[in-house]
Protein backbone atom coordinates (compact mmCIF):
# COMPACT_ATOMS: atom_id res chain seq x y z
CA UNK A 1 0.00 0.00 0.00
CA UNK A 2 1.16 3.72 -0.94
CA UNK A 3 2.37 6.21 1.59
CA UNK A 4 -0.49 8.76 2.57
CA UNK A 5 -0.29 11.81 0.81
CA UNK A 6 0.66 15.15 3.07
CA UNK A 7 -1.51 18.14 1.78
CA UNK A 8 1.53 20.89 -0.15
CA UNK A 9 2.58 23.38 2.33
CA UNK A 10 1.33 25.99 -0.57
CA UNK A 11 -1.77 25.33 -0.55
CA UNK A 12 -2.49 24.43 3.53
CA UNK A 13 -4.51 26.46 4.90
CA UNK A 14 -2.81 28.73 7.98
CA UNK A 15 -4.60 30.03 10.66
CA UNK A 16 -4.84 34.16 10.02
CA UNK A 17 -5.92 37.35 11.93
CA UNK A 18 -8.78 38.99 9.96
CA UNK A 19 -10.54 41.81 10.85
CA UNK A 20 -13.92 41.76 9.32
CA UNK A 21 -16.92 44.06 9.10
CA UNK A 22 -20.99 43.74 9.85
CA UNK A 23 -21.39 41.21 7.05
CA UNK A 24 -18.59 39.04 7.43
CA UNK A 25 -16.57 40.87 5.03
CA UNK A 26 -12.56 41.39 5.65
CA UNK A 27 -11.23 44.72 5.77
CA UNK A 28 -7.47 43.63 7.28
CA UNK A 29 -5.37 40.16 6.46
CA UNK A 30 -2.71 39.57 8.93
CA UNK A 31 -2.59 43.72 10.17
CA UNK A 32 -2.67 44.68 6.02
CA UNK A 33 -5.50 46.64 4.98
CA UNK A 34 -7.85 45.10 2.57
CA UNK A 35 -7.61 47.12 -1.35
CA UNK A 36 -10.15 45.05 -3.23
CA UNK A 37 -12.62 42.18 -2.57
CA UNK A 38 -12.15 40.22 -6.10
CA UNK A 39 -14.66 37.19 -5.29
CA UNK A 40 -16.38 35.67 -2.83
CA UNK A 41 -17.88 31.67 -2.78
CA UNK A 42 -18.75 29.77 -0.50
CA UNK A 43 -17.80 25.72 0.51
CA UNK A 44 -20.50 23.48 1.81
CA UNK A 45 -19.71 19.93 1.31
CA UNK A 46 -18.68 16.75 3.08
CA UNK A 47 -21.99 16.54 5.33
CA UNK A 48 -21.64 12.88 5.37
CA UNK A 49 -18.44 12.08 6.26
CA UNK A 50 -16.16 15.29 7.47
CA UNK A 51 -18.12 18.64 7.54
CA UNK A 52 -16.92 21.56 5.56
CA UNK A 53 -18.54 24.90 5.76
CA UNK A 54 -15.86 27.74 4.49
CA UNK A 55 -16.98 31.54 3.63
CA UNK A 56 -13.79 32.43 1.13
CA UNK A 57 -12.54 35.53 -0.37
CA UNK A 58 -10.11 36.36 -2.78
CA UNK A 59 -8.58 39.39 -1.73
CA UNK A 60 -6.58 42.00 -2.59
CA UNK A 61 -3.70 43.32 0.20
CA UNK A 62 -2.40 46.67 0.32
CA UNK A 63 0.15 47.32 -1.24
CA UNK A 64 -0.51 44.55 -4.14
CA UNK A 65 -0.32 41.09 -2.99
CA UNK A 66 -3.55 39.06 -3.70
CA UNK A 67 -4.78 36.15 -0.96
CA UNK A 68 -7.21 33.79 -1.20
CA UNK A 69 -8.96 33.51 2.99
CA UNK A 70 -11.92 31.79 4.28
CA UNK A 71 -13.90 31.58 7.27
CA UNK A 72 -14.77 28.46 8.82
CA UNK A 73 -18.53 28.67 9.03
CA UNK A 74 -18.75 26.03 11.70
CA UNK A 75 -16.50 28.14 13.93
CA UNK A 76 -17.59 31.54 13.55
CA UNK A 77 -14.62 34.34 13.71
CA UNK A 78 -12.02 31.43 12.77
CA UNK A 79 -9.86 32.62 9.57
CA UNK A 80 -7.72 30.70 7.41
CA UNK A 81 -5.57 31.09 4.63
CA UNK A 82 -4.00 29.91 1.55
CA UNK A 83 -0.59 29.72 0.95
CA UNK A 84 1.92 32.30 1.88
CA UNK B 1 -3.76 -11.88 -62.22
CA UNK B 2 -3.10 -9.74 -59.36
CA UNK B 3 -0.19 -8.45 -56.88
CA UNK B 4 0.64 -10.92 -54.39
CA UNK B 5 1.03 -10.38 -50.35
CA UNK B 6 3.86 -8.63 -48.78
CA UNK B 7 6.00 -11.07 -47.69
CA UNK B 8 5.98 -9.58 -44.21
CA UNK B 9 2.33 -8.34 -44.10
CA UNK B 10 -1.41 -9.95 -44.03
CA UNK B 11 -1.82 -12.98 -46.53
CA UNK B 12 -3.57 -10.49 -48.55
CA UNK B 13 -3.83 -10.33 -52.67
CA UNK B 14 -4.33 -6.16 -54.20
CA UNK B 15 -4.83 -4.77 -57.32
CA UNK B 16 -6.62 -7.40 -59.92
CA UNK B 17 -7.03 -7.27 -63.18
CA UNK B 18 -10.11 -7.03 -64.69
CA UNK B 19 -10.19 -10.57 -65.58
CA UNK B 20 -9.52 -11.78 -61.92
CA UNK B 21 -11.81 -8.78 -61.09
CA UNK B 22 -15.14 -10.38 -62.95
CA UNK B 23 -14.52 -13.82 -61.24
CA UNK B 24 -14.95 -12.09 -57.85
CA UNK B 25 -11.60 -11.27 -57.22
CA UNK B 26 -11.09 -7.99 -55.03
CA UNK B 27 -8.37 -6.08 -53.39
CA UNK B 28 -7.46 -7.02 -49.92
CA UNK B 29 -8.68 -10.36 -50.20
CA UNK B 30 -7.14 -13.30 -48.20
CA UNK B 31 -5.09 -14.81 -50.87
CA UNK B 32 -7.14 -18.35 -49.96
CA UNK B 33 -9.93 -16.75 -50.56
CA UNK B 34 -8.80 -15.63 -54.25
CA UNK B 35 -7.21 -18.98 -55.01
CA UNK B 36 -10.73 -20.77 -54.58
CA UNK B 37 -12.78 -18.03 -56.41
CA UNK B 38 -9.79 -18.09 -59.41
CA UNK B 39 -7.64 -21.02 -59.22
CA UNK B 40 -5.76 -19.85 -62.60
CA UNK B 41 -4.88 -16.54 -60.09
CA UNK B 42 -1.39 -15.28 -61.59
CA UNK B 43 0.32 -13.76 -58.56
CA UNK B 44 2.99 -11.16 -59.78
CA UNK B 45 5.53 -9.86 -56.07
CA UNK B 46 4.59 -6.60 -55.12
CA UNK B 47 7.14 -3.62 -55.85
CA UNK B 48 6.53 -0.89 -53.61
CA UNK B 49 9.35 0.86 -54.54
CA UNK B 50 8.67 0.92 -58.52
CA UNK B 51 4.96 1.16 -57.93
CA UNK B 52 5.43 4.59 -56.10
CA UNK B 53 7.97 5.86 -58.79
CA UNK B 54 5.39 5.38 -61.67
CA UNK B 55 3.21 6.89 -59.60
CA UNK B 56 5.26 9.92 -58.72
CA UNK B 57 6.12 10.26 -62.80
CA UNK B 58 2.33 10.42 -63.10
CA UNK B 59 1.93 13.07 -60.64
CA UNK B 60 4.48 14.79 -61.89
CA UNK B 61 3.55 14.53 -65.63
CA UNK B 62 0.00 15.66 -64.57
CA UNK B 63 1.38 18.84 -63.23
CA UNK B 64 3.85 19.81 -65.76
CA UNK B 65 0.63 19.81 -67.92
CA UNK B 66 -0.82 22.50 -65.48
CA UNK B 67 -2.96 20.54 -63.56
CA UNK B 68 -3.16 21.26 -59.17
CA UNK B 69 -2.74 17.25 -57.93
CA UNK B 70 -3.92 15.99 -54.65
CA UNK B 71 -2.90 12.27 -54.32
CA UNK B 72 -5.58 10.92 -52.17
CA UNK B 73 -2.97 7.55 -51.02
CA UNK B 74 -0.71 5.02 -53.42
CA UNK B 75 -2.76 4.68 -56.25
CA UNK B 76 -5.60 7.83 -56.44
CA UNK B 77 -5.13 11.22 -57.06
CA UNK B 78 -7.31 14.17 -57.57
CA UNK B 79 -6.48 16.57 -60.47
CA UNK B 80 -7.98 20.19 -60.81
CA UNK B 81 -8.76 19.99 -64.89
CA UNK B 82 -10.56 23.53 -64.87
CA UNK B 83 -7.50 25.54 -64.92
CA UNK B 84 -5.95 23.76 -67.95
CA UNK B 85 -9.08 22.88 -70.06
CA UNK B 86 -8.91 25.89 -72.58
CA UNK B 87 -5.00 25.66 -72.89
CA UNK B 88 -4.90 21.69 -74.24
CA UNK B 89 -8.49 22.29 -75.94
CA UNK B 90 -10.92 20.64 -74.22
CA UNK B 91 -11.66 18.01 -71.91
CA UNK B 92 -11.13 15.15 -74.50
CA UNK B 93 -7.53 16.17 -75.47
CA UNK B 94 -6.68 17.10 -71.65
CA UNK B 95 -7.80 13.17 -70.52
CA UNK B 96 -5.63 11.92 -73.65
CA UNK B 97 -2.98 13.59 -72.70
CA UNK B 98 -3.15 11.92 -69.46
CA UNK B 99 -3.00 8.52 -70.79
CA UNK B 100 -0.15 8.98 -72.92
CA UNK B 101 1.41 9.37 -69.86
CA UNK B 102 1.20 5.89 -69.04
CA UNK B 103 0.00 4.40 -71.95
CA UNK B 104 0.02 0.71 -70.92
CA UNK B 105 -1.26 1.61 -67.42
CA UNK B 106 -4.40 1.13 -67.11
CA UNK B 107 -5.51 4.35 -65.91
CA UNK B 108 -9.46 5.02 -64.79
CA UNK B 109 -10.10 8.60 -65.28
CA UNK B 110 -12.93 9.89 -63.55
CA UNK B 111 -14.26 13.67 -64.28
CA UNK B 112 -17.29 15.29 -62.70
CA UNK B 113 -17.78 18.84 -61.12
CA UNK B 114 -17.21 17.83 -57.69
CA UNK B 115 -14.53 15.76 -55.64
CA UNK B 116 -16.78 12.38 -54.62
CA UNK B 117 -18.30 12.79 -57.94
CA UNK B 118 -15.35 12.15 -59.67
CA UNK B 119 -13.99 9.11 -57.38
CA UNK B 120 -16.89 7.33 -58.34
CA UNK B 121 -17.34 8.10 -62.15
CA UNK B 122 -13.19 7.08 -62.07
CA UNK B 123 -13.82 3.57 -60.32
CA UNK B 124 -16.55 2.93 -62.51
CA UNK B 125 -14.70 3.84 -66.04
CA UNK B 126 -13.00 1.09 -67.37
CA UNK B 127 -11.13 1.48 -70.16
CA UNK B 128 -12.94 4.58 -71.56
CA UNK B 129 -12.92 7.52 -69.23
CA UNK B 130 -15.96 8.37 -67.96
CA UNK B 131 -16.98 12.12 -67.83
CA UNK B 132 -19.98 13.44 -65.65
CA UNK B 133 -21.85 16.73 -66.74
CA UNK B 134 -23.63 18.30 -64.11
CA UNK B 135 -27.02 17.26 -64.35
CA UNK B 136 -25.85 13.96 -64.55
CA UNK B 137 -24.29 13.42 -61.22
CA UNK B 138 -27.43 12.74 -58.94
CA UNK B 139 -28.27 10.18 -61.74
CA UNK B 140 -24.79 8.17 -61.49
CA UNK B 141 -24.50 8.54 -57.83
CA UNK B 142 -28.03 7.16 -56.82
CA UNK B 143 -27.57 3.61 -57.54
CA UNK B 144 -24.01 3.18 -55.30
CA UNK B 145 -23.93 1.96 -52.22
CA UNK B 146 -23.78 4.75 -49.06
CA UNK B 147 -20.77 2.66 -47.90
CA UNK B 148 -18.67 4.62 -50.41
CA UNK B 149 -19.01 8.17 -48.81
CA UNK B 150 -16.54 6.76 -46.50
CA UNK B 151 -14.21 4.50 -48.58
CA UNK B 152 -14.03 6.89 -51.48
CA UNK B 153 -15.18 10.45 -49.77
CA UNK B 154 -13.95 9.52 -46.12
CA UNK B 155 -17.78 10.36 -44.78
CA UNK B 156 -17.98 9.35 -41.05
CA UNK B 157 -18.04 6.14 -40.85
CA UNK B 158 -20.97 6.17 -38.18
CA UNK B 159 -22.87 7.79 -40.65
CA UNK B 160 -22.50 5.75 -43.55
CA UNK B 161 -23.32 2.90 -40.52
CA UNK B 162 -26.51 4.58 -39.03
CA UNK B 163 -27.74 5.16 -42.70
CA UNK B 164 -27.86 1.45 -43.15
CA UNK B 165 -28.89 0.34 -40.07
CA UNK B 166 -32.03 2.51 -41.16
CA UNK B 167 -32.74 0.78 -44.34
CA UNK B 168 -31.04 3.81 -46.19
CA UNK B 169 -28.13 2.21 -48.33
CA UNK B 170 -27.99 3.78 -51.64
CA UNK B 171 -26.85 7.31 -52.37
CA UNK B 172 -29.80 7.94 -53.96
CA UNK B 173 -32.15 7.34 -50.63
CA UNK B 174 -29.75 9.84 -49.20
CA UNK B 175 -29.85 12.86 -51.41
CA UNK B 176 -33.52 12.51 -51.76
CA UNK B 177 -33.92 13.56 -47.64
CA UNK B 178 -34.08 16.66 -46.50
CA UNK B 179 -31.08 18.94 -45.84
CA UNK B 180 -32.58 19.75 -42.69
CA UNK B 181 -33.47 16.43 -41.27
CA UNK B 182 -29.77 15.03 -42.13
CA UNK B 183 -28.93 18.14 -40.00
CA UNK B 184 -30.95 17.57 -37.41
CA UNK B 185 -30.44 13.67 -37.01
CA UNK B 186 -26.47 13.41 -37.88
CA UNK B 187 -25.42 17.01 -37.43
CA UNK B 188 -22.36 18.02 -39.31
CA UNK B 189 -20.84 14.70 -40.37
CA UNK B 190 -24.23 14.02 -42.07
CA UNK B 191 -24.58 17.15 -43.87
CA UNK B 192 -21.09 16.51 -45.26
CA UNK B 193 -22.18 12.83 -46.67
CA UNK B 194 -25.57 14.74 -47.53
CA UNK B 195 -23.70 17.20 -50.13
CA UNK B 196 -21.29 14.39 -51.52
CA UNK B 197 -24.38 11.76 -52.52
CA UNK B 198 -25.86 14.73 -54.17
CA UNK B 199 -22.94 15.64 -56.04
CA UNK B 200 -22.50 19.59 -53.89
CA UNK B 201 -19.33 18.87 -52.53
CA UNK B 202 -17.64 21.34 -54.54
CA UNK B 203 -14.88 21.36 -56.84
CA UNK B 204 -12.01 22.64 -54.32
CA UNK B 205 -8.70 20.41 -53.94
CA UNK B 206 -6.13 20.67 -51.80
CA UNK B 207 -2.59 20.67 -54.29
CA UNK B 208 0.45 18.86 -52.82
CA UNK B 209 3.24 20.49 -51.73
CA UNK B 210 6.26 19.80 -54.34
CA UNK B 211 8.93 19.45 -52.17
CA UNK B 212 12.53 18.14 -52.75
CA UNK B 213 14.24 15.32 -50.95
CA UNK B 214 17.81 14.45 -50.26
CA UNK B 215 19.16 11.03 -52.06
CA UNK B 216 21.63 8.85 -51.61
CA UNK B 217 21.97 5.59 -53.28
CA UNK B 218 24.40 2.62 -51.98
CA UNK B 219 25.14 -0.50 -54.35
CA UNK B 220 27.93 -2.38 -52.43
CA UNK B 221 30.42 -5.22 -53.67
CA UNK B 222 28.13 -7.86 -52.21
CA UNK B 223 24.65 -8.11 -51.24
CA UNK B 224 23.93 -6.78 -47.75
CA UNK B 225 22.93 -9.21 -45.41
CA UNK B 226 24.24 -9.44 -42.39
CA UNK B 227 23.25 -6.22 -39.80
CA UNK B 228 26.87 -5.43 -39.58
CA UNK B 229 26.45 -4.68 -43.18
CA UNK B 230 23.24 -3.02 -43.21
CA UNK B 231 24.71 -0.68 -40.19
CA UNK B 232 27.13 0.47 -42.57
CA UNK B 233 25.25 1.04 -45.29
CA UNK B 234 22.86 3.48 -43.18
CA UNK B 235 25.59 5.39 -41.94
CA UNK B 236 27.40 5.81 -45.22
CA UNK B 237 24.01 6.77 -46.80
CA UNK B 238 22.86 8.82 -44.36
CA UNK B 239 26.65 10.70 -44.26
CA UNK B 240 25.85 11.45 -47.91
CA UNK B 241 22.48 12.41 -47.72
CA UNK B 242 23.16 15.23 -44.78
CA UNK B 243 25.86 16.47 -46.33
CA UNK B 244 24.33 17.31 -49.16
CA UNK B 245 24.92 21.41 -49.79
CA UNK B 246 21.40 21.47 -50.87
CA UNK B 247 20.16 21.58 -46.54
CA UNK B 248 21.21 23.85 -45.83
CA UNK B 249 20.09 24.32 -41.96
CA UNK B 250 17.42 22.21 -42.53
CA UNK B 251 16.23 18.68 -41.04
CA UNK B 252 14.10 15.75 -42.29
CA UNK B 253 11.36 15.14 -40.81
CA UNK B 254 10.47 11.89 -42.88
CA UNK B 255 13.31 9.02 -44.14
CA UNK B 256 12.49 6.44 -46.85
CA UNK B 257 14.39 3.78 -47.73
CA UNK B 258 14.08 1.51 -50.54
CA UNK B 259 15.48 -1.54 -51.24
CA UNK B 260 16.51 -3.58 -54.61
CA UNK B 261 16.38 -7.19 -53.25
CA UNK B 262 18.31 -10.36 -54.70
CA UNK B 263 15.14 -12.01 -55.48
CA UNK B 264 14.12 -9.37 -58.07
CA UNK B 265 11.53 -7.26 -55.78
CA UNK B 266 11.67 -3.87 -54.05
CA UNK B 267 11.24 -3.32 -50.33
CA UNK B 268 10.74 -0.09 -48.99
CA UNK B 269 9.97 1.31 -45.30
CA UNK B 270 9.69 4.69 -44.08
CA UNK B 271 10.34 6.23 -40.57
CA UNK B 272 8.66 9.83 -39.40
CA UNK B 273 10.32 11.77 -36.67
CA UNK B 274 8.10 13.49 -34.46
CA UNK B 275 10.89 16.31 -35.30
CA UNK B 276 13.03 17.53 -37.43
CA UNK B 277 16.86 16.33 -36.57
CA UNK B 278 19.71 16.16 -38.67
CA UNK B 279 21.42 14.26 -35.77
CA UNK B 280 22.91 11.46 -36.96
CA UNK B 281 22.56 9.26 -34.26
CA UNK B 282 18.34 9.76 -33.96
CA UNK B 283 17.95 9.06 -37.30
CA UNK B 284 19.80 5.89 -37.11
CA UNK B 285 17.75 4.96 -33.91
CA UNK B 286 14.77 5.49 -36.35
CA UNK B 287 15.52 4.26 -39.44
CA UNK B 288 17.79 1.28 -38.26
CA UNK B 289 14.88 -1.08 -36.53
CA UNK B 290 12.75 -0.83 -39.91
CA UNK B 291 15.34 -1.65 -42.11
CA UNK B 292 16.01 -4.52 -40.17
CA UNK B 293 13.05 -6.12 -41.31
CA UNK B 294 14.52 -6.33 -45.04
CA UNK B 295 12.85 -9.41 -46.27
CA UNK B 296 15.49 -10.83 -48.40
CA UNK B 297 19.81 -9.60 -48.71
CA UNK B 298 19.66 -6.03 -50.66
CA UNK B 299 21.59 -5.53 -53.82
CA UNK B 300 20.96 -1.94 -53.61
CA UNK B 301 19.58 0.93 -50.81
CA UNK B 302 18.29 4.11 -51.39
CA UNK B 303 17.51 6.69 -49.06
CA UNK B 304 15.47 9.78 -49.13
CA UNK B 305 15.31 12.46 -46.59
CA UNK B 306 11.89 14.49 -47.51
CA UNK B 307 9.72 16.89 -45.22
CA UNK B 308 13.07 19.34 -44.49
CA UNK B 309 12.22 22.04 -41.97
CA UNK B 310 14.66 24.35 -39.72
CA UNK B 311 15.41 23.95 -36.33
CA UNK B 312 16.87 20.66 -36.38
CA UNK B 313 20.38 21.98 -35.69
CA UNK B 314 19.18 24.04 -32.94
CA UNK B 315 16.66 20.98 -31.24
CA UNK B 316 19.71 18.77 -31.14
CA UNK B 317 21.63 21.37 -29.09
CA UNK B 318 18.52 21.75 -26.47
CA UNK B 319 18.85 17.92 -26.22
CA UNK B 320 22.55 17.95 -25.20
CA UNK B 321 21.55 20.53 -22.60
CA UNK B 322 18.20 18.82 -21.30
CA UNK B 323 20.44 16.25 -20.70
CA UNK B 324 23.08 17.64 -19.00
CA UNK B 325 20.36 18.86 -16.62
CA UNK B 326 19.01 16.16 -15.76
CA UNK B 327 22.09 14.68 -15.01
CA UNK B 328 22.97 17.28 -12.37
CA UNK B 329 19.31 16.89 -10.87
CA UNK B 330 19.88 13.37 -10.22
CA UNK B 331 23.54 13.97 -8.32
CA UNK B 332 21.67 16.42 -6.59
CA UNK B 333 18.88 14.35 -5.63
CA UNK B 334 21.45 11.87 -4.32
CA UNK B 335 23.70 14.34 -2.60
CA UNK B 336 20.39 15.84 -0.69
CA UNK B 337 19.57 12.15 0.43
CA UNK B 338 22.99 11.16 1.36
CA UNK B 339 22.91 14.53 3.85
CA UNK B 340 19.28 14.52 4.82
CA UNK B 341 17.72 11.14 4.71
CA UNK B 342 15.61 9.18 2.18
CA UNK B 343 12.44 10.79 2.84
CA UNK B 344 13.63 14.36 2.53
CA UNK B 345 12.75 14.41 -1.06
CA UNK B 346 8.19 14.56 -1.58
CA UNK B 347 7.01 14.31 -5.25
CA UNK B 348 4.11 16.49 -6.19
CA UNK B 349 1.11 14.31 -7.57
CA UNK B 350 -2.25 15.48 -8.35
CA UNK B 351 -5.09 14.00 -5.47
CA UNK B 352 -8.19 15.46 -6.04
CA UNK B 353 -7.66 18.06 -8.98
CA UNK B 354 -11.19 18.81 -9.16
CA UNK B 355 -11.53 19.85 -5.64
CA UNK B 356 -13.39 22.98 -4.53
CA UNK B 357 -10.73 22.85 -1.34
CA UNK B 358 -7.10 23.72 -2.40
CA UNK B 359 -5.63 21.43 0.16
CA UNK B 360 -7.04 18.55 -1.60
CA UNK B 361 -5.88 19.21 -5.07
CA UNK B 362 -2.44 18.22 -4.77
CA UNK B 363 -0.28 15.91 -2.19
CA UNK B 364 3.05 15.24 -1.68
CA UNK B 365 4.85 11.77 -1.71
CA UNK B 366 8.14 10.20 -0.71
CA UNK B 367 10.06 9.63 -4.39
Amino acid sequence: MSAPLRPLPAQRPRPCVVVADADGRPLCVDGRAVGALREEWRVEEGWWAAPVRRRYFEVVLEPGSVAVIFEDRRRPGSWWRHGR
Amino acid sequence: MAVGPDPLGAPRIDAPSAAAAAMGVRPGMPLGEALALCPALALIPPDPAGARRIGESLLAGAEALGLPVEPLGPDRALLDAAPALRLHGGPDRLIRRLQALLPDAGLRIGAAPARFAALAAARSARRRPRILAAGEVQAALAPLPVRLLHADGGACPDVCRALELVGIDRLGGLAALPRLAVRDRFGAAGLVAWRMSRGEDGALIVPRRVEGALCATFAPPHPIASDEALTRALELLLRDALSDPARGLRAPRLVRLEAGLVTGETWLCEAALREPTADHRRLMLALLPKARRLPAPAERLSLALSRLAPGGAQLSLLDAAGDERERRLADAERQVRAAVGPAALLRVVGADAASRLPERRYGLRPR
